[in-house]
């Protein structure tokens, strides 16, 4: 099951005005374009809670803002000060995953699934994410937490501000039941407006319809109501890079084709790309070795798993074979690379039956990974690792 | 070298022996066989470096030796003749000259100095076991083998050659087959040993009914001599997991139910899984067993109940249907038992009638749900 977080800066632009000027704050600050005495033609950008009090809202007309509030601050947008201080927040999420995808320059998600080992379960984390946020910047986001995107996302915005609002796996149904149908991804208000001449209003009226029926009515979109009135959405969190694969390469000092030694790379490599993987929150299918002779000649090879994979002891064992199979013994290589891709996730785990070996396993990565956390990269490796490193000292 | 065989004679030896060439290898010497000539006997050889089989039929030999021809090739070129006599003549250039009343045909074969030897095993340890007895076990336990070579311990069958009892166990990690068969003497000795499936598979092949089987083991090879060829195979020296440990010792919750209709059920159902989990629902009650399987992405939906015997409160597991299926079409009795503790641990399948002398359990792993 992942664990999917929405946070969602408050108000965040007039926040920021608020943080920088105190004399703004317990005040009605409105960021947008000149009201002009109220013949202003531009929009509201943010406004402030105080000022949602009277009635406005981001995207309204900025004259129309001027007179339901014609007391409040007008503060002109300062782009560069607000994109400094997301970058300082997006900061943060990444402390906690690498998984991070960003919807604007105030909110995100973040899949936090590979992290929990590291920093708690999803709430957890979430408190931590807003503790940091407020010790750094004190700035305040809502959290949503839940097992997808679109909950996650609706949960982030149902106890604003400063909120934080967990939807379980096992509570879903129950969390959508009586939420008004105008929470529905992608239904707008002639949709809205359809959904409830035919009795739904609530989200839980319309995931008492039938499939087909939705079908009928709405085409293509009706499998997609279908699907987000029972909390299905299996879209992944796509990270800012767009990570496809991991991979880490070792150029020999001098070619190698002693074969302890080769390996004790592909382990050391191994090792490097599964820490990295845990980091990101990420697994992988597909295992790729990299093989460079000293006449530059180049092999790649791959294998796909039956499962997916953030696990050292795997990567390595999968790359040992690609090796065996392909390296022509004797000949000297000047580069090793081992690589992982096809990230996914499990969703429904086939259990396996020597479980127990495998699980310590994880539980040295885990424990490498937090040595690695606290005391730097080179603190820790397996012992059949560390003996290059001697070896190579040794040549020196 | 030069005989003289018949077209069927010819043929069936051949056949023996070809599906030990490999589909697909680096080392192109091993996509032929070797004809070997000697005393009154044809001998034809192939081997993928891990699996050696010997062929033989008696012939008239008019000079004896040796040549060695693409096995596929000269298949389909006998394959293609009348039951009638072959003269095969090998000059010193490896030419191939065939003679038939029909007429002749030339190919070109090469000396036999370049193709891999046939493992030597000479052992006194020597293993008899019924035919019916060893053609029974290595079916009902390779299909548990893995495929993945990533564990390769897990891709052959873990024979135990005990005092009282000789026992095949074979897994991919997920699901497990124990055989155990006491219709069996012990040859003096015990020990343990992998063998690759697909050795076995040859061996089962061109196993008799009736009979007595010989098998002989040597520290790397094991060696199976049956009517008219003889199997070598390599032995998986690894280490075979405690498979002991992860079979339960005692269970309290037990459902008793009829393998047929369970078998179909499980069948039909599976068809409205989602075809990359394959992944069906088992939700038991005391007396009806009801069977389920749903495709979100595709809107497939299946469910079916079958009366059953069962002794606890209801449960949910659910397992990959292909596993499921696989196990219990390797049962035979009328009834089966299955047990279980929870939705996440192992369950246990027996036939509810073992056959004499032997004993079969058979394990698998459930898919873990997700709420």
């Amino acid at each position: 099951m992942r664990v999917i977080l929405h946070v969602d800066m408050d108000a965040f632009f007039a926040s920021v005005e608020q943080r920088d000027h105190p004399e703004y704050r317990g005040k009605p600050v409105i960021v947008g374009a000149d009201p002009k005495g109220g013949r202003g033609r531009g929009v509201v950008s943010t406004c402030s809670y105080e000022a949602r009090t009277f009635g406005v809202h981001s995207a309204m007309p900025i004259s129309k803002a001027y007179k339901l509030c014609p007391q409040g601050i007008y503060v002109p947008p300062n782009g560069r000060l607000y994109s400094q201080v997301s970058k300082e927040i997006f900061e943060i999420f990444y402390e906690f995953t690498d998984l991070v995808e960003p919807l604007s320059i105030d909110e995100a998600f973040l899949d936090v699934t590979g992290s929990q080992k590291l920093f708690g379960n999803g709430p957890e984390i979430a408190g931590k994410i807003k503790k940091r946020i407020l010790e750094k910047e004190h700035l305040t986001a809502s959290v949503g937490v839940a097992p997808n995107k679109y909950l996650a996302k609706i949960a982030s915005d149902l106890e604003k501000p400063d909120g934080l609002v967990v939807v379980s796996a096992d509570k879903v149904e129950e969390f959508l039941q009586s939420l008004d149908i105008s929470r529905l991804w992608g239904a707008g208000q002639r949709t809205q407006q359809t959904l409830r001449k035919l009795g739904i209003h609530t989200i839980g009226d319309l995931a008492a319809y039938p499939r087909d029926v939705l079908k009928q009515k709405f085409g293509k979109m009706g499998d997609h109501f279908y699907r987000l009135a029972h909390g299905i959405d299996d879209r992944a969190v796509h990270s800012a890079e767009g990570v496809k694969s991991v991979s880490n390469e070792h150029t020999f000092g001098s070619d190698e084709a002693d074969e302890s030694i080769l390996l004790q790379t592909l382990l050391r490599l191994s090792e490097k790309v599964g820490y990295r993987l845990r980091k990101k929150g990420l697994q992988g299918k597909t295992v790729h070795l990299k093989l460079r002779y000293e006449n530059f000649s180049t092999i790649t090879r791959n294998k796909t798993l039956d499962h997916y994979t953030d696990s050292t002891e795997m990567l390595y064992s999968t790359v040992r074979l690609l090796f065996r199979k392909n390296y022509q013994k004797g000949r000297k290589i000047r580069l090793l690379g081992v690589g992982i891709s096809s990230f996914g996730r499990q969703e429904n785990q086939q259990l396996t039956l020597f479980r127990a070996a495998d699980e310590q396993r994880s539980e040295l990565d885990r424990l490498q990974d937090i040595l690695k956390e606290r005391f730097g990269k080179n603190i820790t490796a397996r012992a059949e690792a560390l003996a290059v490193n001697q070896k190579n000292k040794k040549k020196k | 070298m030069n005989f003289t065989v018949t077209r069927n004679d010819f043929y069936k030896t051949l056949q023996k022996v070809i599906n030990v060439i490999p589909t697909k290898t680096t080392s192109e010497i091993l996509y032929n066989v070797l004809l070997l000539a000697e005393g009154n006997q044809l001998k034809i050889i192939a081997t993928d470096l891990e699996i050696t089989q010997i062929a033989w039929t008696s012939c008239q030999i008019n000079k004896e030796g040796s040549v060695i021809v693409p096995g596929k090739l000269l298949l389909d070129i006998i394959r293609e003749m009348p039951e009638i006599d072959l003269t095969f003549e090998v000059d010193s250039n490896f030419k191939i000259l065939i003679q038939s009343s029909l007429g002749e045909y030339k190919i070109s074969g090469q000396g036999k100095t370049e193709y891999p030897s046939v493992p030597l095993v000479e052992s006194d340890d020597k293993l008899s076991l019924k035919n019916s007895v060893l053609k029974r076990m290595i079916e009902k336990t390779i299909f548990a083998c893995s495929t993945d070579n990533l564990r390769p311990a897990l891709t052959g069958v873990y024979c135990q050659i005990l005092d009282e009892e000789y026992r095949m166990v074979a897994t991919d990690g997920h699901r497990l087959v124990r055989m155990i068969t006491t219709d069996y003497s012990n040859p003096g000795f015990t020990t343990d040993i992998i063998v690759p499936t697909k050795a076995l598979t040859f061996v089962a092949r061109n196993l008799p009914e009736e009979g007595v089987q010989k098998i002989v083991l040597s520290e790397n090879h094991i060696l199976f001599e049956l009517p008219g060829t003889k199997i070598y195979s390599r032995l998986i020296k690894e280490p075979y997991p405690d498979y002991e440990r992860v079979i339960p010792a005692d269970y309290n919750k037990e459902m008793i139910i009829d393998k047929t209709q369970f078998v179909s059920s499980v069948k039909r159902v599976s068809l409205f899984s989602n075809p990359m989990t394959y992944q069906v629902r088992l939700h038991l009650e005391s007396t009806q067993l009801s069977i389920h399987a749903q495709d979100i992405d595709f809107g497939g939906e299946a469910n079916e109940s079958i009366p059953c015997q069962y002794n606890s409160e209801a449960l949910d597991i659910a397992y990959n249907a292909n596993y499921l299926a696989d196990i219990l079409r390797h049962i035979d009795s009328e009834k089966i038992r299955l047990m279980v503790e929870d939705s996440d641990g192992p369950g246990i399948i027996f036939p509810t009638e073992q056959e004499e002398k032997e004993d079969i359990l058979m394990l698998i792993m459930p898919v873990r749900l997700n709420n």
